[in-house]
C-alpha cells in the first residue's frame, strides 16, 4: 500500500484536483475571511480619497500573471472610482495596455466617462528609465493617450506636471519593473504614497517595503483580491475563486502527505529488508 | 448549461483543453496548440515592437519635430550590425549605453531606498514576538554569510539558525508559487465552465 502511495499515477492526482476545483466552482462555499493588515491599510488609504484626487495606476503585467493580479487591480480601480477620484492609467510593460483597456471598459460600465474621469496613456518603453523620467516630468513622457489625444486636451490634468502632483501611485506588477523600481526612482525621492499589487509569488519579497513604510499597503494574489472585495462589498473574481483555492490546496496537501508517508515507509521497509 | 456562441470563447476553451491533454499523454493536438501559442507570442511581440517604434520614435520626429529621437533610433539600428561581420563591433555601443544607463539608474536610488531604508526598518524595539523574530532572523542570516573569520561553536550555532530561517523563507516562496499557479488553473476553469459552457 505504501508503495502505491509513493508511486501514485500522477493522472489520478490531476483527476482528483480537477474534480475538487470544478466542484468548488460549481457549488461555491462561503468561507470566513480574516483581513490582513496590509489589505486593511490599503483599503483605508483609498477610502480617504475624494473627488479632487488624481491617482496614477500602473498596469504592469501580461496574460500569464494576469490571473493572479488582475482581480486586485479591478477591485482597487473600482474603489478609487467609487470615491470619485480620477484615474490615470499607464504601463511600462508591453502587454499592460491589454489589461488597462479592460479596466477602462469595466469603469465605463460603472458609469465613469473616458477623458472625464480617467485616461489611459498605454505603454511606454524604457522600464526604470521611463519611470524616473515621468517622475520628474510627467507631461514630456506622456504626450498622447492610447487614442492619440494630446495630454493638453484633458483639462483636469493641467495641474499634473510631475509625479508629485498625483495623490498616490498604485503599481501592479508581475515582475521587473515593479514596486522596487518605483520606490527607488519616484516614490521615495519625491515622497509620494505608493500601493502595490503583485502576484502571490512576489508577495514575500515585496512585503518588507510595507514594513519599512515605503508602501502603504500590498495586495498579493487572488486571496488578497478576495479580502479587498470583501472590504469594498463588491464580490468579484477573488471572492468566487476562494472555495476552489481552498479545495485545490487541500488536495495538494493530502497528496503531499501521502507521497511522503509512502516514501519514508517504503524506504524503512527496504532498509529493514537489506539488514 | 448555456453553451457560448462567442468564437473567442470556443477558441480559448478548446486551446486550454488541448494544452491540458498533455497531462494524460503528449499528443499532436497539444503540440499544435503549443506551436500556435509560440507563433502568436512572436507575432504579438513584433506588432508591439513596431507600434512602439512608430509611436515613440518615428511619430515624434515627423509630427513634433523632435529630432533628438533620431539618437535612440540610430542606437536601435546599430544593434542589428551584429549580423554584419565587418561592423559587428558597433552593436556593442547600444548595449553599453543600455547597461550604463541601467546601472546608473539603479545606483542612484538603490542604496537609500532598498538598503538604508530596509536596515532602518529592521532596527525595531524588541517589545513583541514579531519584532524579536525579525531582528533575530536578520542577524542569524547575516552570520551565515560571514566567511571572513573561522567560525567557532557559537557562530556556527547562530549560522545554523540563519540557515533554517532561509529554509523557512524558501518554503514560503515555494508555497506562494503553488498558490499563484493554482490561481492560474482556476482562471482557466473559469473560462471553460463559465465563459464556454455557461455553468457558472
Amino acid at each position: 500500500m505504501f508503495e502505491k502511495m509513493h508511486r501514485l499515477d500522477r493522472r489520478i492526482l490531476y483527476l482528483i484536483f480537477t474534480l475538487a476545483v470544478a466542484g468548488a466552482m460549481l457549488r461555491p462555499v462561503v468561507l470566513p475571511l480574516p483581513i490582513a493588515a496590509a489589505t486593511r491599510a490599503y483599503y483605508d488609504r483609498i477610502e480617504a480619497l475624494g473627488e479632487n484626487d488624481i491617482v496614477l495606476l500602473e498596469v504592469g503585467y501580461g496574460p500569464i500573471a494576469a490571473a493572479d493580479i488582475h482581480p486586485s487591480v479591478v477591485a482597487v480601480a473600482t474603489h478609487v472610482a467609487r470615491q470619485g477620484a480620477k484615474i490615470v492609467l499607464m504601463s511600462v510593460w508591453a502587454d499592460g495596455p491589454m489589461f488597462s483597456a479592460q479596466i477602462v471598459d469595466h469603469l465605463e460600465r460603472l458609469g465613469r466617462v473616458y477623458g472625464e474621469h480617467m485616461v489611459d496613456f498605454g505603454f511606454r518603453a524604457g522600464g526604470e528609465g521611463t519611470i524616473a523620467a515621468l517622475g520628474r516630468d510627467f507631461r514630456s513622457v506622456m504626450t498622447t493617450d492610447v487614442r492619440g489625444t494630446s495630454i493638453d486636451a484633458f483639462d483636469w490634468l493641467d495641474r499634473v506636471k510631475t509625479a508629485r502632483d498625483f495623490s498616490m501611485i498604485l503599481v501592479s506588477s508581475g515582475g521587473t519593473p515593479g514596486p522596487p523600481e518605483w520606490i527607488r526612482q519616484v516614490t521615495d525621492p519625491l515622497d509620494i504614497p505608493l500601493g502595490g499589487m503583485v502576484g502571490a509569488i512576489m508577495k514575500p519579497s515585496q512585503i518588507p517595503f510595507v514594513h519599512s513604510g515605503q508602501m502603504f499597503g500590498l495586495l498579493g494574489g487572488m486571496r488578497d483580491a478576495a479580502e479587498y472585495e470583501y472590504l469594498t462589498r463588491q464580490p468579484g473574481d477573488g471572492t468566487r475563486s476562494l472555495g476552489a483555492l481552498m479545495f485545490a490546496h487541500i488536495v495538494i496537501l493530502v497528496f503531499l502527505a501521502m507521497s511522503n508517508i509512502g516514501y519514508f515507509a517504503t524506504k524503512k521497509k527496504a532498509g529493514g529488508a537489506s539488514q | 448549461m448555456r453553451l457560448s456562441t462567442d468564437p473567442g470563447a470556443w477558441m480559448a476553451a478548446l486551446s486550454i483543453l488541448a494544452i491540458y491533454s498533455f497531462l494524460v499523454k503528449e499528443n499532436r493536438v497539444y503540440r499544435m496548440v503549443e506551436h500556435l501559442y509560440v507563433g502568436l507570442g512572436a507575432g504579438h511581440a513584433i506588432a508591439m515592437g513596431w507600434h512602439n517604434i512608430r509611436t515613440m520614435g518615428i511619430n515624434p520626429i515627423i509630427r513634433a519635430d523632435r529630432y533628438e529621437m533620431l539618437i535612440p533610433l540610430a542606437l536601435g539600428l546599430l544593434l542589428y550590425t551584429r549580423f554584419i561581420k565587418k561592423l559587428h563591433h558597433l552593436s556593442r555601443i547600444p548595449l553599453a549605453v543600455t547597461i550604463g544607463i541601467g546601472s546608473g539608474m539603479a545606483l542612484r536610488g538603490l542604496p537609500s531606498a532598498q538598503i538604508l531604508a530596509q536596515v532602518r526598518a529592521t532596527m525595531l524595539p524588541l517589545t513583541n514576538v514579531n519584532n524579536i523574530l525579525l531582528a533575530t532572523g536578520v542577524c542569524c542570516v547575516l552570520a551565515f554569510f560571514f566567511f571572513t573569520v573561522k567560525q567557532g561553536p557559537v557562530m556556527r550555532g547562530v549560522a545554523t539558525v540563519g540557515k533554517w530561517t532561509m529554509m523557512i523563507t524558501f518554503g514560503v516562496t515555494i508555497a506562494t508559487a503553488v498558490f499563484q499557479h493554482t490561481s492560474f488553473v482556476i482562471t482557466t476553469f473559469n473560462t471553460i465552465l463559465g465563459r464556454w459552457l455557461g455553468l457558472l
